[in-house]
C-alpha cells in the first residue's frame, strides 16, 4: 500500500469581520472524514472545483500542514511526525508554486535540489542529463529559470521533482495555464514516469482532459467530503461521455429543430449542441451541422467539473 | 549526528553559494548597495569623532577605541547576520503567503533553510566596514583582533534568534514585519552601537534579557580589555539558550502553519 489515508479532516479557524473592531471566529471544515487507499502504481485523479479541499488534503498528504484529526500513512510513514524521511520517497510539483530559482539556470537550480536530497555531485550531474534526456530539455538547462516560457518552466519543474528519483509523485495542478501543446507534452512525461518506473502518481487538476488521458482511478471531492470514488472507465461511461461542441456561422441561420442531436442553445448565428460520444461521432454532427450554413468558428468542450458534481449528485438522490 | 552535521554544512555552503549567484545577476546593484552601508556606517564615526574633539578627546571616561569597538562589533554581527542569514526577514512573508510549503517538502532543516535562502548585499558592506574598524581598534593585536571577529561572528546568533521568533509568530498574528524590523533596527541595533555607561540599571536590565545588545556588544568589549574570558560562557550560554527558544517558537507556529494558495517564485 503506497498511501494510506483514514478518516482524514482537517479545520481552519476563520475570522468573519462585523464591523471595524468586531469579529466572529468561525471554524471551516476544510477536509472532512476523508479515507482512500492508494497502491503501487496507479495514477489517481483527486479532483473538485475550488474551494473543495484538494490543496488541503495535498499538504497534508506531503507533511506540509497537520491534519486536526486521523491517520496518513505514506510509504509506511506519517507525514506529520517523519516530513524529512518522507521527503526522500515523494517528488512535488505545485503548479502555482515553483521550487527552481528564478535567478539561476535550470542546470544550477536543479544542482542544488539535488544537494538538498543529499545526493553525491556525480549521481546529480548523471540524473540531471539522464531526466534532461528523458524529457528532451537539454537545450533549456542553461536558460536562466525566469526567461523560460511557462510550458517549459512546468517540464522542469517536473523533472526538479523526480530528481531524486521518488517513489510517489504529487502534482497540484501541473497543466494550469498551458496551452494544448504543453498540455500534451507534461501528460506523456507523466505517463512515461508511471510506465518506466511504476511511479505512483497522485494528482489534481482541472482539466478534465488532464484526468482522462492521464488517471486510471479518479476521486471527486467537494465541501471537503469525498462523493465519488472510481475507476475511470465508470466515470467516462457515466459522466464524461458528453462534449459540448459550439458552433458559429458566418451569417444569422434560421431555426435548426433536428430529431438527430440535442440542441441546448440556439442564438442568431451560434449553435450549441450536446454530443453523447458513446453513441454518437463528433465528425458526423461537424458534417451534420455544416449543412446549415458556413462555419466559421468550432468549439469542443468537456462537460464541466462542476457539471460532473451536480450529476453525481442527482445519480445519489436517485440511488 | 556527524553526517547530519556535514550534510547540513554542505547545504549551507551550497545555499549561500546560489544566493550569491543569485544576486550577481544584479552586479552593479550589489557594489552600490554595499559601498553605500560602507559611507552609511562611517557617517556615525565622523559624529562621534567630532563630539570626542569638541571634548579634547574623551567623552565621560571614554577614549575613541570604545566607540571604535561599538561601531565594530556589533556591525560585524549584523553583516553575518544579513549576509548569511538574509533569508529569516523572509519568514514572515514566506508564513503568510504559504511559501513556506516548498521548504517544508524538502529533506532539510527548515529554520536552515529558510534563513540562508536569501543574502543581502548590503551587508556585505557592513561586515567589511566592521572588520576594517575592528582591526584599527585592535591597534593589530591578533588576540583582541580574534575577540572582535569571533564576538561579532556570535553576535549573529543573537540576531538570527530574535528574527526567528518575531517572524516566526506572523503565525498566529498574521503580519509582524512591522515588529520585527523596529525591533531589530530601533532596538537590537540602536543599543548595541551606544555605550553601557550612559544607560540606567533599569534599561541595562533590558539590554541584558529581552533585548540582548548586552551580549551583542557589551560584554564582548569588557572581554577586550580585560581578557577576562569567563564573559564568553556567559554570551555562549545566553546564545544556546536564545537559538533553543527560536527554535521552539518556530516548531510550534509550524504546527499551526495554514499555508495558502498564492503564486510564488523562488528568488
Amino acid at each position: 500500500m503506497m498511501i494510506n489515508v483514514q478518516n482524514l479532516s482537517k479545520d481552519f479557524k476563520v475570522s468573519k469581520k462585523l464591523g471595524l473592531f468586531k469579529k466572529e471566529n468561525e471554524v471551516l471544515h476544510a477536509v472532512q472524514n476523508v479515507s482512500f487507499k492508494i497502491e503501487k502504481g496507479e495514477i489517481v485523479a483527486f479532483i473538485g472545483p475550488n474551494g473543495a479541499g484538494k490543496s488541503t488534503t495535498i499538504k497534508m498528504l506531503t507533511g506540509i500542514i497537520h491534519p486536526t484529526s486521523g491517520n496518513i500513512e505514506i510509504d509506511g510513514l506519517n507525514p506529520s511526525t517523519d516530513r524529512k524521511k518522507l521527503a526522500y520517497n515523494i517528488g512535488c510539483m505545485f503548479g502555482q508554486k515553483s521550487q527552481l530559482y528564478m535567478h539561476l539556470s535550470v542546470i544550477d537550480s536543479l544542482r542544488l535540489l539535488g544537494s538538498i536530497y543529499d545526493m553525491p555531485k556525480q549521481e546529480i550531474d548523471l540524473r540531471i542529463s539522464e531526466i534532461a534526456e528523458l524529457f528532451k530539455i537539454e537545450h533549456l538547462l542553461d536558460k536562466t529559470v525566469r526567461k523560460l516560457s511557462l510550458g517549459q518552466r512546468m517540464i522542469c519543474e517536473i523533472a526538479g521533482s523526480i530528481l531524486h528519483s521518488p517513489d510517489i509523485i504529487f502534482l497540484d495542478e501541473p497543466t494550469i495555464g498551458l496551452d494544448i501543446v504543453a498540455k500534451v507534452r507534461i501528460r506523456e512525461i507523466i505517463l512515461k514516469l508511471n510506465q518506466e518506473k511504476n511511479t505512483t502518481i497522485f494528482l489534481t487538476s482541472h482539466d478534465v482532459s488532464d484526468v482522462e488521458a492521464l488517471c486510471n482511478r479518479i476521486i471527486v471531492i467537494n465541501n471537503g467530503v469525498i462523493v465519488n470514488d472510481s475507476s475511470i472507465e465508470h466515470l467516462k461511461e457515466t459522466y464524461l461521455n458528453k462534449k459540448q461542441i459550439q458552433i458559429y456561422y458566418s451569417k444569422k441561420v434560421g431555426n435548426i429543430i433536428t430529431p438527430k442531436y440535442s440542441i441546448v442553445n440556439a442564438f442568431e448565428n451560434k449553435i450549441v449542441s450536446e454530443i453523447d460520444t458513446s453513441k454518437e461521432n463528433i465528425g458526423d454532427a461537424l458534417t451534420y451541422f455544416s449543412s446549415f450554413g458556413n462555419i466559421s468558428d468550432i468549439q469542443i468542450v468537456s462537460t464541466p467539473m462542476e457539471e460532473i458534481i451536480k450529476k453525481i449528485y442527482e445519480e445519489r438522490k436517485i440511488v | 549526528m556527524l553526517t547530519v552535521v556535514k550534510q547540513n554544512f554542505n547545504f549551507f555552503i551550497q545555499a549561500l553559494k546560489v544566493s550569491i549567484m543569485s544576486a550577481m545577476e544584479y552586479k552593479v546593484s550589489f557594489l552600490i548597495q554595499a559601498v553605500f552601508m560602507f559611507i552609511n556606517n562611517g557617517f556615525f564615526l565622523v559624529f562621534w569623532s567630532v563630539v570626542f574633539n569638541i571634548n579634547d578627546g574623551k567623552l565621560q571616561d571614554l577614549e575613541f577605541d570604545y566607540i571604535l569597538l561599538l561601531w565594530s562589533i556589533p556591525v560585524i554581527s549584523y553583516g553575518v547576520t544579513y549576509f548569511f542569514f538574509g533569508g529569516v526577514t523572509q519568514l514572515n512573508t514566506y508564513i503568510i503567503t504559504g511559501q513556506m510549503d516548498s521548504f517544508m517538502l524538502q529533506p532539510k532543516n527548515p529554520i536552515l533553510n529558510v534563513i540562508t535562502s536569501k543574502c543581502y548585499f548590503s551587508a556585505c558592506g557592513d561586515l567589511i566596514y566592521g572588520l576594517v574598524i575592528g582591526i584599527v581598534a585592535s591597534k593589530y593585536n591578533i588576540i583582541k583582533l580574534l575577540i572582535i571577529i569571533i564576538s561579532g561572528i556570535f553576535g549573529s546568533v543573537f540576531y538570527v534568534s530574535t528574527e526567528i521568533i518575531l517572524r516566526a509568530i506572523s503565525v498566529w498574528l498574521k503580519d509582524t514585519e512591522n515588529i520585527a524590523n523596529k525591533y531589530k533596527d530601533t532596538l537590537l541595533t540602536t543599543f548595541s552601537n551606544y555605550p553601557e555607561s550612559i544607560f540606567s540599571k533599569g534599561i541595562k536590565l533590558i539590554l541584558y534579557t529581552v533585548v540582548p545588545a548586552g551580549y551583542i556588544s557589551f560584554l564582548p568589549i569588557k572581554i577586550f580589555y580585560s581578557l577576562d574570558f569567563r564573559f564568553s560562557f556567559i554570551i555562549i550560554a545566553v546564545g544556546i539558550l536564545y537559538l533553543a527558544a527560536a527554535i521552539l517558537v518556530f516548531n510550534k507556529a509550524m504546527k499551526c502553519y495554514e499555508s495558502g494558495n498564492s503564486i510564488s517564485m523562488k528568488m
